[in-house]
């Protein structure tokens, strides 16, 4: 009778897993553009993955790894938040049309570019790099 | 031994719904018009197997599978951050040469100007 009512429980709480994880799907589908998806994206990482192993514990075949897969789950919740956040700067640095798609405020772009170097500071480089170059080799370049 | 029975089909559904949705995320990377749609799939399609991993452990009785889905999530951790880092230092590397053509340019300009 024990045995039953793990399963039961299992089978309770990986099919709400599995409900979760295929509105995350499908979330990423409908969504179209990437910072939304990576709101659909953190309800698979959140809630899905969290369910199902809670589910997974609960008719493990010993208590240390039941430990175990609770140690997944929080070693889960600390990195995903990291993860997401470096993707949603790597949205925000590279996609140059980022103004269409959401609103930004400006401190964060100035932030952005104080971020990379002053803009005296890339000009600076600019011209030592023109100047370590030999000038012939630049019109070859642009003849052929 | 009914019981092993109801574990094998339930979780023999559970691991087929799993791979549709791997497969549906694999999709969206293909698909996905910019770097981190793709990233973003990569890190979901990592979930979902560590999810895979950790259901072994039930379906084969087996405790040592736990450690794989641990070592996996840091795997699939370590794979999410370098890319991003990755191709934000190739973003700006092309940035960095964008700049320094349009410079050539201008200077060249100026000398057959004069």
């Amino acid at each position: 009778m024990m045995e039953w009512i793990r399963f039961a429980l299992t089978a309770a709480f990986v099919l709400a897993g599995l409900v979760v994880c295929a509105i995350g799907v499908y979330g990423i589908f409908r969504f179209d553009y990437a910072v939304n998806r990576m709101h659909a994206a953190a309800v698979v990482d959140t809630m899905g993955i969290s369910l199902c192993m809670v589910g997974f514990a609960i008719s493990a075949p010993d208590l240390f790894s039941a430990m175990k897969i609770v140690l997944v789950i929080v070693f889960w919740w600390l990195s995903s938040p990291v993860a997401s956040h470096m993707l949603a700067r790597l949205e925000i640095t590279t996609n140059e049309k980022r103004g269409e798609n959401m609103n930004i405020h400006e401190m964060t772009l100035a932030q952005e570019r104080l971020s990379r170097a002053s803009e005296a500071e890339i000009e600076a480089e600019i011209k030592a790099e023109l100047a370590g170059e030999p000038e012939k080799q630049d019109g070859e370049e642009e003849q052929a | 031994m009914a019981i092993d029975m109801a574990y094998q089909i339930l979780l023999g559904f559970a691991l087929l719904v799993l791979t549709a949705l791997a497969i549906a995320c694999l999709v969206r990377c293909i698909m996905g018009p910019g770097i981190s749609d793709r990233v973003l799939s990569i890190n979901v399609i990592g979930t979902l197997t560590v999810i895979m991993v950790s259901l072994t452990v039930v379906l084969l009785k087996e405790g040592y599978l736990a450690d794989i889905a641990l070592v996996y999530a840091m795997i699939s951790f370590l794979a999410v951050i370098v890319l991003s880092k990755v191709y934000t230092g190739i973003y700006y590397e092309r940035k960095h040469e964008e700049e320094l053509q349009a410079a050539r340019k201008t200077r060249n300009g100026e000398e057959d100007g004069e």
